[in-house]
């Protein structure tokens, strides 16, 4: 029988252990701050720096620039979405035998998630570096680099959101003698199916941004047209830019949620 | 060839690789169109001895041969073949339930269709038809287009059981099909059982829990204990000294009347 004795112990080895938790995490606070030079004063002195900035060279924005942006806003679109395809493309097949109860072997298995998570090593900047060496600047480098980088993000989300279904269901079509690629269609897919869209549209939508982003390295789109603002000292031009990003974004929040609720 | 029996379980075992011994050589013939319950403890190895029939679990050692086909060493493709003609129905249903009733019931044909077709669930018109006409039959002519997710759990169980009879199977499997339903619904599931078998002269093994039900129900009744096979009987002579000894007196005293 435990007696009071053996709680108090219990409760001992638990505030110990949650001693030693904190300690570690404090200590790692500590050590980050240090190293990158965070210092409560000048984050402070800083936000006065910033909002002097915004106030006197970004605001307000220069509206009537907006319309020559237009095409970019459109090549930025495009961009998103032929990546985003790509990315699909290329993520469903690493998906599906990433996943262990979907896989056809072990092995592939691994070989699958291996790949996967080293290209989602790698930030899509660099996959842009490469390949804006390789097509030269414009619009392709851009969009092959999401392309490729999006597998990192959907290779994963597929396989683990294949991993997440009901396997009685997938039993139900393998015992009545379903092939492998049966059971993948009637078995799998109506239950992967809301996953596969809501991480697909989350996909396109990380696109928009990191096109802004992929601008930096000439990859194309309202990124590159932001970054040419800058450099010629244009602020309230880029911050023209700036708003048109991000209305884009609400814009295609707005269709994706829609489409959701349609197909799922 | 008619005589042949339907399923010959020839020293089955099986071994988890935890180390259970679910089932200790398992010999067991079932005549075609018979209907056999097998009771007994949960961990007895009722499940385990259905899944090894169509080898949804693979077993350590022993012989399956149904209908005259080896279950055991068949190859990937053979085993599809096998498994076309064998129906299960489960506890918990197993049916995809964002689908439709009537793609459900279709699944059954998938072994008949092409692969790919298959995967994009179309399936020829005569199936449609005689899916349509099966699920009417069941009871559920009105809920053919509902998602399946939206059905009762006994209107979902008859809908385990159009998919089984889709399959034109031989034999039925039923994993425990009513132990997740009301009293009304499994009478009505097991009634349902009874009729196919009767009608289509389908070979059925069920699982279950409820010896009652097995009386009423069945042909004949296997009692497992411990992997192993403890009585096997035709129906109407088990008797309550045999039913206790199986479950080892942990079957519940009946509730008293006197209050």
């Amino acid at each position: 029988m435990a007696t009071l004795r053996d709680y108090r112990v219990h409760r001992r080895a638990i505030a110990r252990s949650r001693l030693v938790i904190w300690t570690v995490i404090l200590l790692a606070f500590g050590w980050a701050t240090w190293g990158t030079g965070f210092g409560v004063l000048t984050f402070v002195q800083g936000i006065g720096g910033s909002f002097a900035f915004i106030a006197t060279d970004l605001l307000p924005p220069r509206l009537e620039a907006a319309p020559q942006f237009i095409d970019d806003a459109i090549d930025t679109l495009l961009m998103s979405y032929v990546g985003m395809v790509m990315s699909v493309v290329l993520s469903l097949p690493l998906g599906v035998l990433g996943a262990r109860n979907t896989t056809v072997h072990r092995l592939l298995s691994y070989a699958s998630k291996g790949t996967v998570s080293f290209i989602r090593a790698a930030p899509d900047l660099i996959f842009a570096i490469f390949l804006v060496a390789l097509f030269g600047i414009g619009p392709l480098a851009g969009t092959v680099a999401m392309g490729i980088s999006g597998i990192g993000i959907l290779g994963k989300a597929y396989a683990d959101g294949i991993e997440a279904i009901d396997m009685q269901q997938v039993e139900g079509i393998r015992a009545a003698g379903g092939t492998w690629f049966q059971v993948l269609g009637q078995g799998v897919w109506p239950q992967f199916k809301p996953t596969f869209i809501t991480w697909s549209l989350y996909r396109l939508d990380l696109n928009i941004r990191e096109a802004a982003v992929l601008g930096l390295v000439g990859a194309g789109g309202l990124g590159y047209a932001l970054i040419t603002e800058i450099r010629t000292f244009q602020y309230r031009t880029a911050t023209t830019v700036i708003l048109m990003i991000f209305v884009m974004i609400l814009l295609v929040e707005f269709v994706t949620g829609i489409l959701r609720r349609r197909v799922l | 060839m008619a005589l042949d029996p339907m399923l010959v379980v020839r020293g089955l075992s099986k071994q988890y690789p935890d180390g259970t011994k679910a089932l200790t050589g398992i010999d067991l013939e079932v005549p075609r169109g018979q209907l056999v319950a097998v009771i007994g403890l949960s961990g007895a190895g009722k499940s385990t001895l259905l899944r090894c029939i169509n080898r949804l679990v693979e077993p350590t050692s022993g012989q399956v041969v149904v209908n005259g086909r080896d279950v055991t060493r068949a190859s990937r493709r053979e085993l599809r073949l096998i498994r076309r003609e064998i129906g299960m129905v489960f506890q918990h249903f197993n049916l995809v339930d964002r689908l439709p009733v009537v793609r459900n019931a279709l699944h059954g044909r998938l072994g008949y269709v092409g692969s790919l077709r298959g995967a994009l669930g179309m399936f020829p018109h005569a199936d449609v038809e005689r899916a349509l006409d099966v699920l009417d039959q069941l009871g559920l002519g009105q809920q053919a287009f509902k998602r399946c997710a939206d059905l009762s759990g006994g209107q979902k169980q008859r809908v385990g059981i159009a998919r089984a009879l889709m399959q034109e199977a031989k034999l039925i499997l039923a994993d425990e099909p009513i132990a997740s339903l009301d009293p009304w619904s499994a009478e009505t599931i097991m009634k349902t059982l009874r009729d196919v078998a009767v009608r289509e002269g389908i070979t059925t093994v069920v699982n279950l829990h409820q010896v009652e039900f097995a009386k009423e129900f069945a042909d004949r009744v296997v009692g497992l204990r411990e992997g192993v096979i403890y009585c096997d009987l035709p129906a109407e002579s088990l008797d309550d000294a045999t039913i206790q000894e199986l479950y080892r007196g942990r079957v519940p005293e009946p509730v008293s009347q006197e209050y």
